[in-house]
């Protein structure tokens, strides 16, 4: 692809994994990628290599037509000639700068005027107007999220790049400015990568996800896509599917698959199995998981319908997780008051039901995906 | 009193100060960023007059800058003067002696700048010598500034190495505390008492402003 972001390098570190990248983003019609992994799987230094602020170990960067890096060709441009927008976990605003010198800060060599315009432009923008004189010291956590963003904006940058944006937040802010965020990156028009740990952060911000593990990237693809169908095993782990377990297929037939998982016999959507393919995981969202009490739904419409005992209840915020064993361990998430109606303790037996769309399988032993083209996983 | 000696320290300290900005400020900054393994080595060899005897110190320079010496013969045949017993020996010496008073402060102080807010400014396309101007050097100036005043105030005070080098000439090398050192040698207590009262004042004025300093204009990004 001409117009792409496009990276394909390792990077090792002494003692340390390697990591390594092979990822192409489309710079015509801009989205937001979401680089997604639990912490230290090397995210950041994936941002960190593509701003020029760290080289690779072997491979290339290109960005269109520009090679940044390339070091068989012994290529390195600097992060001051690539223009690219970083934004830092805790934003790195200058504290002896006051929030308009911040944003200016950039803009040495513009005219006076058209830098003070162009200041001025982005006070209104991200509504910093009355804080103009202020020093970061004196700004609450998502006031200084938006000083960095309009001072990473102020020089035009090609690509911008977000680390952790939201996690120097606390909770509370942190869902207001979620949506803030979101609103704005979708209006630059730039393409856009911004790491993150949180899943919601990661539905809530991006188009695009590139899910990360242990140094590799393991599917590239529309975020919604790769929460209903991960790759593979470890994709599923890592974007949290709660329940993923070991089955066997045994038939295909009109687009719907039977799977056996010890003694449970379950139906699930085929779309994405390989042929020649009876070793699967089986991955069911606990957010898809219905919990029903007694025989008066015998009628209802989702096809697997499995008697279930209550193992446990684990409260997170307003949501109960449930622990069941329904042959192999399930997991289910409610609302407390769903909770509370159905009185729930440890020891009940309940219906547990799942639509066959939502269980998803995944193949076994297989590290490339069926739908290879549309995934970046590596060897 | 004698003013000419005084006129001399605060010379002589001014000039060292000053040089000691210049190629302390590199050699600080170096020291703070490099990931060379042997740094220790530099490290140490700069920390060297904090220990050693002023007199071994001296003897060791007045040697290498001696008439003998290659560094000693070059600046001979280049300025037709000698560096022993003479100003700029003294302001070589000088320098030497009071490097780490300058040194270790400003590399302390560059060291505890946040990586990222370099990291930052190159992201926004200044360059490294500008960013150290606009952004290193104005975090670090609490610790730059100690390391101005420690390594003047050290260069007024300075004596065994000044006798080893420069001696006690009149306007030349005699400074404030070679004057002190004579006038109680010979017996004037009245002169010496004054002078080093004097002495005693410009120190303590010296720190206050100093800590002074240290404190207001940073106020305000220092209290988070």
């Amino acid at each position: 692809m001409d117009d792409a972001l496009a990276l394909g390098f390792t990077k090792a570190f002494p003692g340390g994994p390697e990591i390594s990248a092979d990822l192409e983003i489309d710079t015509r019609s801009p989205r937001v990628t979401v680089l997604f992994g639990p912490s230290g799987t090397g995210k950041t230094t994936l941002l960190r290599i593509i701003a020029g602020l760290e080289s690779p170990t072997t491979g290339f960067v290109r960005y269109r037509q520009e090679t940044w890096a390339d070091i068989a060709r012994g290529i390195h441009i600097s992060p001051q000639q690539r223009r690219v927008g970083f934004l830092f976990q805790d934003y790195a605003l200058f504290p002896h700068l006051s929030v308009e010198r911040n944003i200016a800060y950039g803009l040495h060599s513009s005219p006076r005027a058209e830098a003070a315009r162009c200041v001025q432009g982005l006070l209104e923008r991200f509504q910093l107007q009355g804080l103009a004189k202020r020093y970061p010291a004196q700004l609450s956590g998502g006031q200084k999220q938006r000083v960095a963003l309009a001072r990473t904006l102020a020089l035009e940058p090609r690509v911008l790049l977000l680390d952790e944006p939201l996690s120097a937040l606390d909770g509370p802010t942190r869902e207001a400015v979620r949506g803030d965020l979101s609103g704005w990156l979708h209006t630059l028009g730039i393409p856009i990568l911004i790491v993150t740990h949180d899943r919601t952060e990661a539905l809530a911000l991006g188009d695009d996800m590139a899910v990360m593990d242990e140094g590799r990237i393991l599917q590239h693809g529309p975020v919604d896509e790769i929460f209903r169908q991960p790759a593979n095993q470890s994709v599923a782990q890592v974007v949290g599917v709660e329940t993923v377990v070991a089955g066997h297929l045994l038939e295909v037939a009109d687009g719907m698959a039977k799977v056996v998982v010890g003694q449970t016999l379950l139906s699930a959507s085929s779309d994405s199995l390989p042929r020649d393919q009876s070793a699967v995981f089986v991955c069911i969202r606990a957010e898809d998981v219905i919990l029903v009490k007694g025989d008066e739904f015998a009628q209802a419409s989702p096809r697997n319908r499995m008697p279930s005992v209550v193992k446990a209840l684990i409260r997170e915020g307003p949501m109960f997780r449930i622990h069941l064993d329904c042959g192999f361990p399930l997991s289910a998430l409610l609302t407390r008051q769903a909770c509370d109606e159905l009185e729930l303790k440890p020891g009940d037996s309940i219906i547990a039901m799942v639509k066959a769309p939502n269980v998803h399988l995944v193949p076994r032993d297989v590290r490339r995906s069926a739908k290879a083209d549309s995934t970046e996983t590596l060897e | 009193m004698d003013w000419q000696a005084i006129s001399l320290s605060l010379r002589l300290s001014t000039m060292t100060t000053g040089i000691l900005i210049l190629i302390g400020l590199p050699l600080a900054w170096w020291l703070a960023s490099t990931r060379w393994r042997v740094k220790f080595l530099v490290e140490a060899v700069i920390a060297l007059p904090l220990v050693l005897p002023p007199t071994v110190l001296g003897f060791y320079i007045l040697v290498a800058i001696g008439t003998r010496s290659p560094l000693g013969q070059a600046y001979e045949a280049i300025t037709g003067s000698r560096l022993p017993f003479s100003f700029q020996g003294l302001l070589l010496a000088s320098v030497l002696y009071s490097m780490p008073f300058a040194v270790q402060p400003f590399a302390a102080a560059l060291s505890t700048v946040d990586r990222r807010l370099m990291e930052a400014s190159y992201c926004l396309g200044v360059g490294r010598l500008a960013t150290f101007f606009r952004v290193t050097l104005p975090m670090a100036w609490p610790g730059i500034l100690s390391g101005i005043v420690l390594s003047f105030a050290h260069t007024v005070g300075e004596f065994g190495v000044v006798l080893m080098i420069g001696g006690n000439l009149r306007g030349i090398t005699r400074t404030i505390s070679v004057s002190i050192y004579d006038q109680v040698e010979a017996l004037d207590y009245a002169a010496a008492t004054k002078t080093s009262l004097l002495m005693l004042i410009f120190s303590f004025i010296v720190l206050a402003i100093t800590y002074a300093l240290q404190r207001k204009p940073v106020q305000v990004w220092m209290t988070r």
